[in-house]
């Protein structure tokens, strides 16, 4: 190490599990179980007057004109914990979790929640749908 | 970073297993479709049986479809006329690209005077999505219904699509004092038969095949075809450029070696690759 350096060693990033990577993670879970019917993307959301960091699930159906959800936000300091954590569609909106595990438990108690699901399943049955039309469409040449 | 594009022309016909078959055959990044009648859910049913790799890029204009296995945010929609789809393609390392998909009226509905008109409209917005984007690192590619000779693709007012690389890599000629900037053309190269075949079988004379009574008849068009501006010629490999007669099993060939419209398209798909992609 140089002399002039003076950050000393670095932590290692990969050992820091953030929560917007466990949503990413998520995110491209839903995409490979639907065979991509369904994605979901995580948005960095701006906030005002203060340096907490702030993002949200939406999940997008590309085939019905890319229409969008957004199904939860979170919201943390740099030190990533606590997270609070919103659910935008189902009851019980605010919690927070203070640690990855209990984050990890928030996200799959949301997720896997009836709300959540139904959007899913109402998502998926209307892309599904989209399948039994386009047969005679006429193309202008 | 490489990219594997496919074009096809799929004749109002869903096509989706000989269009998966295609993509896992050649490892596709970019699927293009024109005259696709797939609803999009059932193409990635079909593009995603074995894993969930190909997702659908939506635009407003459905008429060129595309796939693709780059992340969902590195499409981006500029542009949407009735003959052509502009989309920037950001790539994870580097520069960005426009990618430009035509398909152009048919000479059955449109003389060829009128199909050059539609060529210099849609130069005209390469030209203006290229100043907007502050690059040309441009290919177009689609079902241009003209062939690499025809005024539209050669005129400097159109494409000004050269056969060779030297050429191209000139950047531009002045024409009456105006710049005008250059396209490669390599589907020059792919007119006539080989008497070799291909990589993927039996080399056609073309992309596409009509036989009528008139006196002058070409019978074999390279209808299909991809422009590629002189910034990414380096990018692009010739060799890798394709008329495509097989998918999977099936032969998109009839036995006289036309294209089986009734099995598969009247048209027969592309494929090309980019190397290097994202680098100066």
């Amino acid at each position: 190490m140089s002399s002039n350096d003076l950050w000393g060693s670095l932590p290692d990033d990969e050992a820091i599990i953030v929560p917007v990577r466990l949503l990413a993670d998520q995110a491209d879970l839903l995409g490979q179980k639907t065979g991509n019917l369904l994605e979901a993307r995580v948005n960095p959301v701006s906030l005002s007057g203060t340096k907490n960091l702030a993002y949200e699930l939406e999940i997008i159906a590309p085939v019905l004109d890319n229409y969008s959800i957004t199904v939860m936000r979170i919201r943390h300091p740099i030190e990533s914990y606590p997270v609070v954590v919103e659910s935008v569609v189902g009851g019980n909106p605010m919690r927070e979790a203070t640690n990855e595990a209990e984050f990890s438990a928030t996200l799959r108690e949301i997720l896997g929640s009836s709300e959540v699901q139904r959007i899913i399943g109402s998502l998926l049955s209307q892309s599904k749908a989209t399948m039994r039309r386009g047969q005679d469409e006429s193309f202008p040449r | 970073m490489m990219l594997k594009f496919l074009f096809w022309n799929t004749k109002r016909r869903p096509l989706e297993n000989l269009v998966a078959d295609l993509c896992r055959t050649h490892e596709i990044d970019l699927l293009l479709l024109v005259e696709n009648t797939a609803p999009p859910a059932r193409m990635l049913l079909s593009l995603n049986k074995k894993s969930a790799d190909y997702r659908y890029h939506h635009s407003p204009s459905e008429k060129t479809k595309l796939y693709s296995r780059l992340p969902r945010n590195s499409v981006i929609n500029m542009r949407d006329t009735l003959d052509s789809s502009f989309r920037r393609v950001q790539l994870l390392v580097g520069n960005d690209l426009l990618l430009v998909a035509v398909h152009l009226p048919s000479k059955l509905y449109m003389a060829p005077a009128d199909q050059s008109q539609i060529c210099t409209r849609i130069a005209r917005h390469v030209r203006e999505e290229e100043l907007k984007a502050g690059h040309m690192r441009t290919i177009v590619v689609g079902d241009f219904n003209m062939n690499p000779f025809e005024d539209g693709l050669v005129s400097s007012e159109g494409f000004h699509a050269v056969m060779t690389r030297a050429l191209a890599a000139k950047g531009a000629r002045s024409v009456r004092q105006d710049d005008r900037p250059f396209f490669y053309n390599p589907m020059w190269n792919r007119f006539g038969e080989s008497l070799t075949r291909g990589l993927y079988g039996h080399r056609p004379a073309g992309t596409y095949y009509y036989a009528d009574s008139k006196p002058v008849s070409l019978f074999w068009h390279v209808f299909d075809q991809v422009l590629i501006r002189p910034d990414l010629l380096n990018c692009f490999d010739d060799q890798s450029l394709h008329i495509v007669t097989s998918a999977g099993d099936t032969s998109l060939l009839k036995a006289d070696q036309t294209p089986n419209s009734r099995a598969a398209s009247d048209h027969l798909p592309i494929v090309f690759t980019l190397n290097n992609v994202g680098r100066d």
